[in-house]
């Protein structure tokens, strides 16, 4: 057994099976691995982090949506719920989801922190913990406002509408140092501006001796008694896709599982990590998007500039009905030809007047109402792969239904001369006073699109066992002492707010504590 | 209760996709249309199938519809094993005379139906009661629309300039290989060689 060199290890350059022993063992790259193994290295602590995706650098970067999807996200960009009725981008790289993510930054709103608090048991978290882990996060990654001048016509267009119609709206904070407007954030930025973990605390952990294993696919944590005792994974070849037969094994003292939501608790189930209460893999979060296509007269181009610069939290507190907040997508030729229904000729025409397109989205906010509860992820009994079971409650439809209604009147608000829903046939307005008519749309599967850029929950974190999957103030597995699950899955509800600084800013928080209790 | 809807759901999918497994020597489909190149995700029987549906989806195009249909292939081997036969298995269904006649009334392969009706097939799908008809459709309509849409061919037509920050082309990626890239020390900022 033998430790790694601090530094990235390809896994498919391997020509022999490995044997690493180390401290602790880090799932995933991606914001709260990233994160959690930079602060436990810079500790002294000897940390490898494994990692299925590839090691991609700026280099590979190229604005292509044909190479971004494939190697950059989950299941090659084709992730969706079980029924295939919500598409989910979620991403998979040497830096996780920060690779692909839109640079949106946003604290976690300070009353979800205190409804966890209040309903989920979450003693050991609170917002006066976090508030110096943001401020940190926030300084190392330049977060900064987006001046309203920078902002794209396709964010301007949801400014305008929501100005127009008293809606209110501000610009957002994005983690960028050097943007070029490229609007490629999605493909991962081609210049490295996008201060992402790739570039940042992944940097930041080796420098302090941390090894970093790409393209290994973590089968398996094996369990004697309390103790995860071994960590097998497979090395995977340079595209990702087969496994190149060398084995991979890892004998850490702790084990951090920071694979997001979705994949930490499918790892868990796989492993058959205990369950006594039927939690893991519950209460898992997509913040579901109905998304609503604004034509305008004037050319939009919105694959250029920041793909979100503006937000509106209006509609975030809905009482007992679901909230949601508005932003916009950015229009690229594939991303946009999926958000419109039909095929043929029809949708020919339509991707034939894409640069005059804006894509206005309503997300909604899951997890705060009693029937609206999330998916549940299992895995397949062959291959293992995680399943998302994700009914869509009632309440939900109507929260999309008045999300594109609230999109329709923001579009021609700001001038569009039509605006689509996201429905198949979409419904084409011609006139906010065509607005009505989304009423009598069909809202259930795949009558309309929905997607997921943003996924929480699965091993929730709650100071009663019989609620959570881990504690709160060490994100420890309840029943296995040297477990801890650091990133979004530990969300005991949706965020309201995209949620790539809320997993730095807990990952920032409890690394800290990690450290504390590993070294002694 | 939203537990048991999905149950019903899930139980209602795997009658509809096993039916795909039969039927299908009662009326072959047309299978002149074949590969050219090795297949990777899909069974050879059903590529005829893909080509015929891409060649709906992405009417009125650039798009070749083989070339098309191959790219949807290779696009599902990012995905996992079942899911890569579920999508073989709803060609079948799409293709298969039993399915197709308790379905949409025509026991007719879809490779055979001429242009109007294969159109109407994909509506029926569309329009569905059966959510598992539905969601097949949309996969098989984005697969093949990102197929086309995220290639350079398509950028012209859609008035799309291409990535702004042109740069050369990477080194391939291999089974065994790193993916880092070593860069030209002679490149200018923008990664261009001088």
């Amino acid at each position: 057994m033998k430790a790694l060199p601090a530094g990235v290890t390809e896994a498919q350059t391997l020509a022999e099976d490995l044997e690493v022993g180390c401290d602790v063992v880090v799932v995933g790259s991606g914001p709260g691995g990233a994160v959690t193994a930079w602060r436990l290295a810079e500790a002294g602590l000897q940390v490898v982090v494994v990692e299925e995706g590839g090691y991609f650098t700026k280099e590979r970067f190229r604005g292509r949506e044909d190479e971004a999807y494939p190697f950059l996200y989950q299941d090659g960009g084709q992730r969706t719920t079980a029924d295939l009725a919500v598409t989910i981008m979620q991403g998979k790289a040497v830096g996780g989801g920060s690779v692909v993510n839109w640079t949106t930054c946003f604290r976690t709103p300070e009353d979800v922190v205190d409804h966890w608090h209040q309903k989920h048991e979450v003693k050991g978290i609170d917002n006066a913990a976090l508030r110096p882990s943001f401020e940190a996060m926030e300084k190392r990654l330049n977060v900064e406002k987006v001046p309203l001048e920078l902002v794209n016509k396709n964010n301007r267009s949801l400014w305008d509408g929501c100005e127009k119609l008293g809606i209110k709206a501000d610009t957002i904070s994005r983690n960028v140092l050097g943007c070029a407007q490229s609007g490629h954030c999605g493909h991962g930025c081609p210049i490295d501006a996008k201060q992402s973990m790739l570039i940042t605390c992944l940097p930041d952990a080796m420098r302090a001796g941390a090894a970093v294993l790409s393209r290994a696919r973590v089968e398996r944590l094996e369990l004697e008694g309390s103790r995860v005792v071994r960590v097998v994974a497979a090395a995977l070849d340079g595209f990702g896709l087969s496994p190149t037969g060398k084995k991979i094994t890892l004998k850490p003292r702790f084990v951090v599982v920071s694979g997001g939501a979705i994949n930490s608790p499918a790892l868990l189930l796989r492993s058959g990590a205990p369950d006594p209460h039927d939690r893991l893999g519950r209460r898992t979060f997509l913040h579901p998007v109905v998304a609503s296509v604004a034509m305008f007269a004037e050319k939009i181009e919105g694959w250029r500039g920041a793909p979100q610069s503006v937000a509106s939290h209006q509609y975030a507190h809905r009482g007992d009905e679901v909230g949601y907040f508005l932003e916009v997508a950015p229009v690229h030729p594939m991303l946009g030809s999926l958000s419109m229904g039909g095929f043929g000729p029809t949708h020919r025409d339509n991707m034939k007047r894409i640069a005059h397109m804006a894509g206005h989205i309503a997300i909604s906010i899951d997890g705060f109402h009693d029937d609206v509860e999330g998916g549940t992820v299992s895995v397949q009994s062959g291959s293992g792969a995680p399943i998302v079971d994700y009914p869509i409650a009632e309440r939900q439809w109507r929260g999309f239904r008045d999300g594109q209604k609230v999109l329709a009147q923001v579009g021609f608000a700001a001038g569009a001369v039509e605006v689509m829903t996201g429905h198949d046939p979409a419904l084409v307005l011609k006139s906010v006073d065509d607005v009505g008519k989304i009423d009598d749309m069909p809202w259930a599967p795949c009558k309309v699109a929905v997607f997921s850029a943003h996924q929480m929950g699965g091993c929730g974190m709650s100071d009663d066992a019989k609620k959570g999957v881990v504690r709160s103030e060490d994100l420890r597995h309840h029943q296995v002492d040297n477990l801890h699950v650091v990133d979004g899955s530990t969300f005991p509800t949706s965020l309201g707010v995209n949620p790539q600084m809320s997993i730095y800013g807990l990952s920032h928080l409890v690394a800290g504590r990690l450290a504390t209790i590993m070294k002694s | 209760m939203q537990r048991r809807t999905l149950l019903k759901v899930g139980l209602l999918g795997s009658a509809v996709l096993a039916l795909a497994g039969g039927g299908l020597a009662l009326w072959p489909g047309d299978a002149s249309v074949r590969p050219v190149r090795p297949l990777l995700s899909i069974s050879a029987g059903h590529f005829p199938v893909l080509v015929a549906v891409a060649a709906r989806v992405c009417r009125g195009t650039s798009a070749q519809p083989v070339q098309v249909a191959h790219a949807v292939d290779t696009a599902l081997t990012f995905t996992f094993p079942e899911a890569r036969r579920d999508m073989d298995r709803v060609l079948g269904l799409l293709e298969n005379a039993l399915p197709g006649l308790l379905l949409r009334g025509s026991p007719r392969p879809f490779t055979l139906l001429d242009e109007d009706a294969q159109d109407r097939a994909l509506h029926a799908w569309r329009d569905s009661s059966v959510p598992l008809l539905r969601g097949a459709y949309h996969a098989l309509r984005k697969l093949c629309l990102a197929a086309h849409y995220a290639t350079p061919a398509s950028w012209a037509e859609v008035d799309y300039g291409g990535p702004l920050i042109p740069k050369p082309d990477p080194p391939p990626i291999t089974a065994t290989g790193s993916l880092l890239v070593v860069v030209d020390a002679t490149a200018n900022a923008e990664g261009m060689p001088q």
